[in-house]
């Protein structure tokens, strides 16, 4: 029971429900607006005002008639309108209230045969009249003309003038005796053709004079107010009725209304209530996400210190590894200048020391000269002192060597200037031959006493869009590969071969680099790409070279590095360029290389 | 260099010696030989470029000296420098480098007695050939040729080689603290003295500060000369003894003569040269015990008549004294004439020609000094030398020296040398 309490109490705490119970009061006040209009109540008054029209109608007819009576009038306009007025309201009355009762109708319809019955009445009275009142006036031109005495009329004239405005049973016999007895005392008149008519007339008008009384009670007679009298007091009970349901209905609206507009005030209580925790929670929300924000901006702040940080290693890492590479390389350049340097220097100290052995003999041929005393003897003596076949053939040799010491030296600088700052940054055409042949000689320390090199480069080799720097990196990386593989089989005894060529192929560039080392084992050829995978002794080699000459091909100029060996007979690393940069916008390349912290690396890499 | 020439510097009679050069670069042999070609007088020369045909011949025939470059194709110099050791061992070896890695140095540290770098001056090569052809040329008339040149490295007092092995393991390892074992110890000090003044590392000036030294080196270098025990050994155990007292007067020496180089107002180098003339001054004696150990005892051992000192005995017994041995080997090994000078002729100064003052001076005068208050040896002060080199008054003042030095270093010394008796 209580549970059922408690759910009922949840059910009408639900807004769902409070919807659907607003609906249902909504239309509960449109159903009781609706009925309200249909209690009749309208309808019942204008039947009243239509009843009320009828009754004024009605009374009006009754004036004009009573009107017409008393004046004669010969025109009876007044009385058809009015007559037409009340069918109209009537009609109109029956039109709003086709179910009245008939009675009126009837009663209006007998009183217009009685309005029709006096019409009649009054024409021929008024007819009668006017005759009478023209015959008697004639009556005393007659007179006159007669020579009569006119007096004799005037009792009639009188007489007549009494009976028309009195019109009562008294003066009609007043005015029928005299018209005896003008008739008895004056003969003369009844010759005249005149008087019948006008006795006539005059028996015609007290005739119809009485009768006009009763066509007038027979018109009066009909119950045509008593109906209307009927019909409104029915009209008003319909009212008061109409008025009782609608004044019911009104106070359900009312209630109705009341319960909607505290529904809805309670409804908006709550709403507003809802709204404010909405508002709360959207608050705490907005708080609580400003503070999130705040700690992802502080993480993010952290994140991108970091980054900043890690870059600053990473480029003072690659500084450590170009460093290391050029100190590596430096021992090797070094060891090919010094030993250039050496013999050039032994040269010219030997230059120096036969100018000093010769320069006696000449100072000595010049005195002998110039004393004019030069015989054979002493030029043979001069001669002597100096072993001359000797000077021949050293001399030259000598000055030779120095120069082509000198040119060694010099070429090995340029082809290191070369190497380590060819003017250009980014994708640019290069000259890959060029390039190949610099770092062979800069690396020639690093495998002159292991293997001999031979370079195989075709002349007709286009410009290659590389950036060069990098690519004598990575050649340089796999030359020094290929010397320390057959290092490792030969040692210092040398023989080995490594040949380094470049070819075009269709669109691409293919330069190889092959030696006859031990080769790689079919195991590890897919790992020798990979970062830090090295065979060498530790110390001797980071394991990155190979992993970053792979990613400089493959990520900065869209080619391919590849191996083919087989153990036993050596490898040949290929990388292929592509010819045309669409392949790989280096843009992108480049802005990829930016965002990888990874590809940092491959600026610049140790050997 | 005039000072050692009565001895050390003069060629060696008529006969020529015979000098071999190999270096796989032709161009450098036909430069040498081009430069090389006034000496031919004094040398026969040959010039090989492959290592594997240099040793045929020096099987087939000596030489007295062999110039080696260091990397070459088929077999690199160490391995030559080694061989030629086995084959003749009293040849003396010098390498010509064109590496700058001081790796080499330290592979070829105990091989060869000096190191020269391309580009080399032709009067530098022509000095250091000079020089160690005549070394050699006198070693070879006395007959010790083989058993001098031999010698790679000196051994170490047990205690100090330990210690230095200790230092160079620790993770913080102190320079000071090295320098301290090493001035101590007579074959690493004149190791360490050996490799700093060779050409190799292309300093123009002598070091002869052992702090110094090993900062120029580096302690990479130590490192590994410690640790390959190419450069460094320990001597046998039981000649402990011996060693220990000499390593005690050894020390003394060195600091009393570093003290009287002070005294006398020189400067840093030839007060230098002088702790180091002073500490190596018996350098020979560890030369002879290591290498000749029968005679080096029998020349101590004939005690009973006071008639023979034991560079007599020496003399006799082996053909040289340590005084000789000990000069003839760090000339060999390059270390500055004055120092050798010093080693020579600490017993008989007058024999020098230079009368001068000289590190000499500071060296006789320790050891005699330091001799008076061990008791031991047969070293007394020449008087004669001293006023002419005109210092005989100052004897009494290095004597209160020599007594303030062994009152304040008694105790130390002999705790660090493992408490070894003097």
């Amino acid at each position: 029971m209580k549970s059922w309490l408690l759910r009922a109490f949840r059910l009408l705490l639900s807004m769902r429900f409070q919807v659907v119970l607003v609906g249902l009061l909504a239309v509960l006040l449109a159903g009781l607006v609706y009925m309200a209009g249909r209690t009749g109540q309208d309808e019942f008054i204008e039947a009243r005002e239509a009843l009320e029209a009828v009754e004024a109608v009605n009374l009006r007819l009754d004036g004009a008639v009573s009107w017409s009576m008393f004046e004669f009038q010969m025109d009876f306009d007044s009385i058809a309108d009015s007559q037409s007025e009340l069918n109209q309201s009537v009609e109109h009355f029956y039109s709003m209230v086709p179910n009245a009762s008939p009675a009126l109708s009837e009663a209006v319809k007998a009183k217009m045969v009685a309005m029709e019955d006096f019409k009649t009445t009054q024409s021929v009275l008024r007819n009668s009249r006017d005759i009478a009142s023209s015959l008697i006036a004639q009556l005393r031109d007659q007179a006159e003309r007669a020579g009569k005495d006119v007096s004799v009329i005037f009792p009639l004239e009188r007489d007549f003038l009494n009976f028309l405005s009195r019109r009562d049973p008294q003066s009609s016999a007043i005015l029928l005796s005299t018209v005896e007895q003008i008739q008895q005392s004056e003969s003369w008149l009844t010759s005249e053709h005149d008087w019948p008519v006008l006795k006539n007339h005059v028996l015609k008008l007290v005739d119809f004079v009485g009768r006009i009384g009763q066509v007038m009670m027979a018109m009066y007679a009909t119950p045509v107010p008593q109906q209307i009298d009927a019909l409104l007091a029915e009209t008003e009970n319909h009212l008061t009725q109409a008025n009782f349901i609608a004044g019911r209905y009104r106070l359900a609206l009312f209630i109705v209304a009341i319960t909607l507009l505290l529904f809805s005030v309670f409804m908006a209580g709550r709403a507003r209530r809802y709204l404010r925790l909405i508002q709360r929670s959207n608050d705490e929300l907005e708080s609580r996400v400003a503070l999130r924000t705040r700690e992802l901006e502080e993480v993010n702040e952290t994140l991108s210190a970091e980054i900043a940080e890690r870059q600053d290693v990473e480029l003072q890492l690659n500084m450590a590894r170009k460093l290391e590479a050029i100190g590596q390389l430096a021992a090797g350049i070094a060891h090919e200048i010094n030993t250039p340097a050496q013999y050039v220097s032994d040269n010219v100290a030997f230059l120096e020391g036969v100018w000093r052995e010769v320069e006696p003999l000449l100072s000595d041929y010049e005195r002998l000269v110039q004393e004019g005393r030069v015989d054979e003897n002493d030029s043979r003596e001069l001669l002597s002192r100096t072993d001359l076949p000797f000077l021949r053939h050293e001399v030259p040799a000598a000055i030779s060597e120095a120069a082509s010491g000198l040119r060694q030296v010099s070429q090995i600088v340029l082809a290191m200037k070369t190497f380590s700052h060819p003017g250009t940054d980014g994708i640019q055409p290069a000259d890959i031959n060029s390039a190949l042949e610099s770092t062979v000689t800069v690396a020639r320390n690093e495998w002159k006493y292991v293997a001999e090199l031979t370079l195989n480069l075709d002349p007709e080799l286009p410009a290659v869009p590389c950036d060069i720097s990098l690519l004598n990196q990575v050649v340089l990386n796999l030359v020094v590969n290929a010397a320390q593989a057959i290092g490792e089989v030969r040692g210092d005894e040398g023989g080995g071969h490594i040949q380094v060529s470049s070819a075009q192929q269709g669109d691409h560039v293919e330069i190889r680099v092959t030696d006859d080392g031990p080769g790689i084992p079919k195991g590890i050829q897919d790992r020798i790409f990979d970062p830090f995978f090295t065979t060498k002794d530790v110390g001797k080699g980071t394991g990155q070279g190979l992993a970053i000459a792979h990613r400089v091909i493959q990520q900065q100029h869209g080619g391919t590095l590849t191996v083919e060996s087989s153990e036993g007979r050596g490898a040949t690393f290929i990388i292929r360029l592509p010819l045309h940069v669409a392949e790989c916008d280096p843009s992108e390349l480049e802005s990829s290389s930016l965002h990888e912290p990874g590809n940092h690396e491959t600026g610049e890499f140790a050997i | 260099m005039k000072a050692s020439e009565s001895k050390f510097g003069e060629t060696s009679g008529g006969k020529r010696q015979h000098i071999l050069f190999v270096d796989d670069e032709l161009r450098i042999l036909d430069a040498l030989r081009r430069m090389l070609h006034g000496m031919r007088g004094d040398w026969v020369m040959t010039f090989e470029s492959d290592p594997l045909v240099a040793v045929d011949m020096l099987r087939e025939q000596p030489f007295d000296v062999l110039v080696t470059d260091m990397r070459m194709p088929r077999m690199d110099g160490a391995e030559l420098l080694s061989q030629a050791r086995e084959i003749r061992p009293g040849m003396a070896r010098v390498v010509l480098s064109g590496y700058t890695e001081r790796e080499a140095a330290v592979r070829s540290v105990s091989l060869a007695h000096q190191f020269l770098t391309k580009p080399c001056k032709a009067e530098m090569l022509v000095s250091t050939v000079a020089r160690v052809c005549n070394l050699r040329a006198r070693l070879d008339a006395i007959g010790l040729a083989d058993t001098i040149c031999r010698i790679g490295t000196l051994p170490s007092l047990p205690a100090l080689y330990q210690a230095v092995t200790e230092e160079v393991n620790r993770d913080n390892i102190s320079l000071v603290r090295l320098a301290d074992i090493i001035s101590r110890d007579l074959g690493m000090t004149a190791k360490i003295l050996q490799l700093v003044n060779s050409a190799f590392f292309g300093l123009g000036r002598q070091v002869v500060d052992i702090k110094e030294a090993i900062k120029y080196l580096g302690l990479e270098i130590i490192r590994a000369l410690v640790t390959s025990e190419a450069a460094f050994s320990s001597f046998r155990p039981e000649q402990r003894g011996l060693f220990e007292a000499l390593w005690h007067h050894s020390s003394l020496t060195g600091l009393l003569a570093g003290k009287i180089a002070e005294l006398e107002g020189c400067d840093r180098l030839v007060r230098g040269e002088s702790v180091q003339a002073g500490m190596l001054h018996d350098v020979g004696q560890l030369a002879l015990a290591a290498r000749m150990p029968e005679e080096f005892q029998s020349a101590r051992q004939l005690e009973d008549d006071f008639s023979e000192t034991v560079s007599m005995r020496e003399r006799a017994l082996i053909g040289c004294d340590h005084d000789g041995v000990g000069a003839y080997l760090m000339g060999l090994w390059g270390l500055s004439d004055r120092i050798v000078e010093g080693i020579a002729f600490h017993h008989c100064p007058s024999e020098c020609t230079f009368s001068g003052w000289s590190p000499l001076t500071a060296v006789h005068a320790a050891n005699a000094l330091v001799n008076e208050r061990l008791e031991t040896g047969d070293a007394e002060l020449d008087l004669e030398y001293l006023r002419s080199v005109g210092v005989s008054d100052q004897i009494d003042v290095w004597r209160r020296e020599a007594d303030q030095l062994f009152a304040g270093s008694r105790g130390a010394s002999t705790a660090t040398l493992t408490g070894g008796g003097g």
